[in-house]
């Protein structure tokens, strides 16, 4: 037992630390590069050496660090409740096609739009980016009541899964004909979409982000023992006296939010949601939820930074899309996890 | 109180809900009861609605019809969280939970005692180790589930049952894919609990020899018939396993407590002698079609030879002998006759 506590104190002090040394080096690097005492004194509301420093930093890295903050957590938050509450390692936060009801919300907006009405939303700067916003989480949001609508229905989660992808299938095959029809200028602009971004959200838009993750994150938080049971399946939950039908919906609903919120503002982001909970339960070999929530809230921030941060290394300077970092930094990293607990769970 | 009723059934139906109004009625007219210390094994052939009468009791399903009291109060009153502190079940379902160890699995049995974020107490982390050491896994404590055997695993959720502090444990068919021997560890052990913590356990199963060794009162359930309950020894003096077991081909011995395979008799053999050889004697005669007798008559004898050099003498009826060292010689010369 102590010796558990150790490691798992040791695991959250290198995930703060981690935490704090990524959200610098990613305000720092750039294609610009920023002195530490420049980047304290713009945090903290004094003068930078160069004006240019305050405006990047506040304007530019600001935002998109603390937007790879937020999306990280929201999104490996996700992960961990649909893998527990569907005892399947493969759920993401994805996998009940919220993230394709939002692509389908913005292919509605960009395809369609610039199809039917002759009108070319990615030619609209800002107001087109909120059109899109809007339109991603209007997408996320109805795919998600469809989603708690068949919750209520069906008590058989497999069966729910299953729906789930379904619906994810149909959105995907409604996109794709918009594309068939749809000329390669605005094609293009869904696919740029759909690689995922951290650098788009603005001030503005974090006052909607911010408060929408935060609530998602607490009832999280909130939902820590219902998790923990439902490990055990929902037969033993329920004679435990969870109330499995309120705590399914309230954990759909959770996770539903952030990926909505998360997908509207920063594109489908693959990947965080599913390999960040591997990665934290391989760091701290337990399946308690109350561990593994806050440390996967603490790596999925991690994870998101550390892949922003490649993005945005010299020589690339944003041509690396988020959704490229994370498939082929994080893949190698999660399938090394994988296999190496494997081997330790044989030897015993 | 300690030994008053704990579980009872009044006139009660099992089955469950279809679609729309309609229902199916498995069994009905249900009528048990079950009191504290008291080890009970429901018994009776795949398909004849153990499940469906476990789930009720357990209050996963709702009743058809009739009545079902825990402690003197009806199932439907007690609130979920009530519930939870009054019935504890252990499934069939073999759990594979990446990560978690002997103590995380049994401490959440206390989640109806918990806080919000159902911290574990002092108290709790007490009953928890003692709990897993009455189950025999004292030295497992921090040991994985999934580097567990089955049997293990299931004893590890009896001790969740245990920790769950209910008057009343149900076990759906915990030990249908355990090896003989973890049976019987498991079964012995739940008689024990039942026992030790007053607790009144009730235990579906298969295991009809182990039920027959084991259990205070046996339920038999099969398709079609009224279930009947009472001790084990008056259900077989009133042929119960007969009826509720008989199938073509398969006969319930009630003398041997256990099932004869029926077969025809092809021949009568007389065996001579006593003791464990004369038992597994006749029992190797028996499975290989003969019938044994003690009678003189018309037949083969053969007689077991206690004496230093064991050896098992055939005389046939037309009057040659043959002297042989182990029963399956035996059966090989009699079939050459």
């Amino acid at each position: 037992m102590e010796e558990h506590r150790v490691k798992w104190v040791l695991g959250f002090g290198l995930l703060v630390a981690l935490l704090l040394l990524l959200f610098m080096a990613n305000i720092g690097f750039g294609s610009v590069s920023i002195p530490f005492d420049d980047i304290l004194n713009v945090l903290l509301g004094e003068k930078a050496s160069r004006s240019a420093y305050t405006s990047i930093i506040l304007m530019s890295r600001l935002p998109q660090t603390i937007t790879a903050v937020l999306a990280g957590a929201g999104l490996a938050v996700g992960g961990l409740q649909m893998q527990t509450l569907f005892r399947n390692p493969l759920a993401g936060p994805s996998i009940l096609g919220i993230s394709s009801g939002a692509g389908l919300g913005v292919a509605l907006v960009v395809l369609f739009a610039g199809n039917i009405l002759g009108v070319t939303i990615s030619g609209y700067g800002l107001l087109g980016h909120m059109t899109v916003v809007g339109a991603a989480f209007l997408g996320a949001f109805t795919i998600l009541l469809l989603i708690v609508f068949f919750a209520q229905a069906l008590r058989d989660n497999t069966i729910l899964l299953i729906v789930g992808i379904m619906i994810g299938y149909a959105a995907s095959a409604i996109i794709g004909v918009m594309k068939f029809y749809s000329p390669k200028e605005d094609v293009h602009a869904y696919v740029i979409w759909g690689l995922g971004s951290f650098s788009n959200v603005s001030w503005e838009h974090l006052l909607i982000l911010i408060p929408i993750v935060l609530i998602g994150l607490v009832m999280s938080l909130l939902l820590i023992k219902p998790l923990n049971v439902l490990l055990l399946g929902e037969n033993y939950a329920e004679n435990l006296g969870i109330n499995i039908r309120n705590t399914r919906l309230a954990i759909l609903f959770c996770t539903g939010i952030l990926t909505a919120a998360i997908t509207a503002f920063c594109g489908p982001i693959a990947f965080l949601g599913l390999a960040v909970p591997h990665l934290t339960k391989g760091l701290f070999r337990t399946s308690d939820q109350k561990v593994l929530m806050p440390a996967v809230i603490l790596a999925g921030a991690v994870l998101a930074l550390f892949c922003n941060l490649i993005a945005r290394l010299p020589g690339f300077d944003g041509a690396l899309p988020i959704n490229v970092v994370t498939g082929l930094i994080g893949a190698p990293i999660v399938i090394s996890v994988i296999i190496k607990r494997r081997k330790m769970n044989a030897n015993g | 109180m300690d030994n008053a009723v704990l579980l009872q059934s009044n006139d009660l139906a099992v089955g469950y809900r279809q679609g729309g109004n309609k229902s199916l009625v498995l069994h009905k007219d249900i009528n048990v009861q079950l009191h504290r210390g008291e080890f009970a094994c429901l018994l009776g052939p795949n398909g004849a609605g153990k499940s469906t009468l476990i789930k009720t009791l357990s209050g996963f399903i709702p009743k058809m019809a009739g009545k079902v009291s825990v402690n003197g109060k009806a199932l439907a009153d007690y609130k979920r969280n009530e519930l939870a502190k009054v019935v504890s079940v252990v499934l069939t379902e073999r759990l594979q939970i990446p990560n978690m160890t002997v103590f995380d699995l049994v401490a959440l049995g206390r989640t109806p005692y918990t806080d919000f974020f159902g911290m574990l107490s002092k108290h709790d982390k007490q009953l928890v180790k003692q709990a897993i050491e009455d189950v025999g896994l004292k030295g497992f404590i921090n040991r994985q589930l999934v580097c567990m055997s089955d049997g293990e695993r299931q004893k590890a959720m009896i001790a969740k049952a245990l920790v769950q502090d209910t008057p009343l444990i149900i076990l759906d068919e915990p030990t249908a894919f355990l090896d003989l021997p973890s049976k019987i560890e498991i079964v012995q052990l739940l008689k024990k609990l039942a026992r030790e913590r007053n607790r009144a356990i009730l235990l579906s199963t298969h295991d009809l020899d182990l039920a027959l060794q084991l259990a205070d009162k046996i339920w038999l359930l099969a398709q079609g018939r009224q279930l009947e309950a009472g001790v084990p020894e008056d259900l077989v003096l009133a042929n119960g396993f007969r009826r509720f077991f008989e199938k073509e081909g398969i006969l319930f011995d009630n003398e041997s407590g256990s099932f004869k395979v029926e077969r025809e008799q092809m021949k009568t053999i007389r065996v001579i002698g006593k003791g464990v050889e004369y038992k597994w004697l006749s029992h190797a005669l028996n499975r290989t079609g003969y019938q044994t007798t003690v009678e003189e008559g018309n037949y083969p004898n053969i007689e077991i030879d206690s004496n230093a050099n064991k050896a098992y003498i055939l005389h046939q009826t037309d009057g040659s002998r043959h002297a042989l060292r182990t029963i399956e010689d035996l059966l090989l010369q009699i079939r050459q006759e």
